[in-house]
């Protein structure tokens, strides 16, 4: 009896060894982000999960603003909130590419505190296919875009915090793509990797402005973008990624919004995702000391798990080729 | 008493030789080996730094070698270096990667090219809030949009010599320890990085069943001209913070890179930092090599934790820095 007492002893004290080191070292400290009352601004909200997510922070209290590009579509969104939630949210057009008219929009809303950089597009096709511009179009609207968008808004952001001493915050919307490169994906995946090298810089940057930035990796989500993306999709990309969509846009939302009040930097949307956040956490920083805990007793199983999969995406492809040199 | 140890000894090292054997068969792509001597090796960025060395190394190996560069005096003169040192003439393409119509005309006047080697890079650190946008869309379109041009480029001419000889081909490109970890300054240079880890990925995937192996090299500061350059305008805190990885020279830097190259592995440290920084950001790539993964699976926990420490003391020296400017 003395011996199993012990041996439970010896098997916890490392881990709650662990657990404290943690709690001592995790980085930066979370906070709370309110939005009740603050500005909201989100790209890509007229439709998908861009207008899931305004309709939610309109519910919570938050001055909604969406901007886009096509008018009409956004006077749609609009109405369809006002009739949702009776809130009057703010609508700006323009094209995340053009710079000085994203400036402009930006000046035009006023001071933003949490700023969602949720628009993108994704056309799928082996790059040898590809045509080049549409992969310039990817990189401009998902990458560049982000960069403009962030660049318009900083200013006035840190200005509007100091003034509140309340934290802002940079949500970045990326994907399970921006995770993991699969088959299909060249210019999408590398323009969602980039935005994690964009984050993780950027919060060193921002962390004494009291200014944190979300990054949020949906799976594909049922959207009218995944319904566009969908039909383009190579045989391949579908076999490996499954042909239907993982969630519904307003659970992503929600989750998304949870992850920015609670100041997190990596917030995956399901099950799969939580796996897929923890194989990838990479050096990235890690708010909470419970999801830190997680990651570091795990990511030895993640890894191996994760070349499992890479072993049957490998077997997939081999077997799609063999069948294509048969037919 | 003997056998009770030799059995304790057989249960701590049966997991280990069941790791290894699973492993064994799981990793994707199969290991390979790309030879150099008679081949035509394709470097860019190859009049100085990294790619001149790399250039010459090839050269010594007996490849083919052509550099592609901007500056046509400073090709002229790695021409005359490469031929004093091994008595190989190389061919230099004068063109700027961002042009899409130069590189695909300069490539296709050029023979087929068996190892191209992306290793055009700038780099400007600097706070996203202070730099200007045309810089990021320098790095951006060079570092990024000018590795697709030149795989675009290079690849149907690839694809089919390397059907036509059997033998493998390999694309390289050069990435960097801020390609796998972003910090404070680098928000473009590592979004520019990070997104060639998705490209490739993704582009392994679609070129494996043509016997094309991607690779993808990750270098420390490396003493270079270009690193002379990005040392005048490197923000103080970045200085504090990038002192964490040592330097090194390029002629070892490019050792290590053809060295991994001809194995065909999917990504190359450089140095010890790098050995640790590769297992952590291991994420999901796939690994060719047994070693590496078994080196991954079972150090990816220990080095979760080493991440966050760094973090943790990253995020302390931004800390003190702002307190000691009085912000």
């Amino acid at each position: 009896m003395g011996y199993l007492l012990l041996l439970l002893l010896l098997f916890f004290i490392p881990f709650l060894a662990l657990a404290a080191a943690l709690a001592f070292l995790v980085r930066p400290h979370p906070v709370h982000v309110p939005i009740k009352g603050r500005h909201v601004f989100i790209t890509g909200g007229s439709s998908g999960i861009g207008l899931a997510l305004a309709r939610q922070a309109a519910v919570e209290g938050a001055r909604v603003s969406i901007l886009a590009r096509g008018a009409a579509r956004l006077q749609e969104a609009r109405d369809g909130i006002r009739l949702a939630t009776g809130v009057e949210v703010a609508t700006f057009s323009a094209d995340v590419r053009d710079a000085a008219a994203v400036a402009k929009a930006l000046e035009a809303s006023g001071p933003v505190d949490v700023l969602v950089c949720n628009h993108g597009v994704f056309s799928p096709q082996e790059l040898d296919k590809q045509d080049l511009e549409e992969v310039r179009f990817m990189v401009e609207v998902n990458l560049m875009g982000t960069f403009h968008l962030i660049k318009a808004a900083l200013p006035p952001m840190k200005r509007n915090v100091k003034a509140t001493g309340l934290p802002a915050s940079i949500a970045i919307m990326s994907s399970q793509a921006g995770q993991v490169g699969i088959y299909g994906y060249t210019a999408y995946s590398a323009s969602k990797f980039a935005l994690r090298g964009l984050a993780e810089a950027l919060q060193h940057e921002l962390i004494s402005d009291n200014i944190r930035v979300s990054m949020i990796f949906p799976p594909d989500t049922e959207t009218p973008g995944y319904a566009e993306e969908h039909r383009r999709r190579p045989d391949v990309t579908n076999l490996i990624a499954g042909s239907s969509p993982g969630m519904k846009a307003d659970d992503v939302a929600k989750t998304a919004l949870d992850g920015i009040k609670s100041s997190r930097f990596i917030i995956p949307c399901n099950f799969e995702g939580t796996m897929l956040s923890i194989a990838t956490a990479g050096l990235s920083p890690q708010g909470s000391y419970f999801t830190a805990l997680v990651e570091v007793l795990f990511a030895g199983s993640m890894r191996f798990l994760g070349l499992i999969f890479q072993w049957n995406w490998f077997r997939i492809i081999e077997r799609w080729h063999a069948r294509m040199k048969n037919s | 008493m003997a056998s009770s140890l030799y059995f304790l000894l057989l249960l701590f090292v049966f997991p280990f030789a069941a790791l290894l054997l699973a492993l064994a068969v799981l990793v994707r792509p199969r290991p390979e080996r790309i030879p150099l001597k008679g081949r035509h090796v394709l470097v860019s960025g190859g009049s100085s730094g990294i790619g001149l060395a790399l250039a010459r190394r090839a050269a010594a190996e007996g490849a083919r070698v052509s550099i592609l560069a901007r500056d046509r005096s400073r090709l002229s003169d790695a021409r005359e270096t490469i031929r004093l040192a091994t008595g190989v003439d190389a061919s230099v393409i004068a063109v700027d990667v961002r042009d899409a119509e130069g590189v695909a005309r300069a490539l296709e006047a050029l023979d087929p090219v068996d190892v191209l080697i992306c290793n055009q890079g700038v780099f400007v650190p600097q706070e996203l809030d202070l730099q200007s946008l045309d810089e990021v869309r320098f790095m951006v379109d060079v570092n990024l949009m000018g590795t697709f041009h030149l795989i675009k480029a290079a690849l149907p001419a690839m694809k089919k010599r390397a059907r036509e000889t059997g033998i493998p081909a390999s694309i390289a490109l050069m990435s960097s320890q801020a390609g796998q970890v972003g910090v404070y300054g680098y928000t473009a240079y590592s979004a520019s990085k990070f997104a060639l880890r998705g490209l490739a990925e993704a582009l392994q995937h679609e070129v494996v069943a043509d016997n094309i192996h991607v690779t993808l090299i990750f270098p420390p500061d490396t003493e270079t001209p270009g690193l002379a350059e990005e040392l005048k305008r490197r923000p103080e805190v970045t200085n504090k913070i990038a002192a964490s990885s040592g330097g090194m020279k390029a002629d070892k830097v490019a050792q290590i890179a053809l060295n991994g190259i001809k194995s065909a592995l999917f990504v190359v440290p450089c140095n010890l930092e790098g050995v640790m920084l590769c297992i952590a950001t291991a994420g999901m790539s796939p690994q060719p090599s047994i070693f590496m993964a078994f080196r991954e699976v079972l150090g990816a926990s220990l080095m979760r934790l080493v991440g966050l420490c760094f973090q943790w003391s990253w995020f302390g020296v931004i800390k003190k820095w702002h307190t000691e400017k009085g912000m």
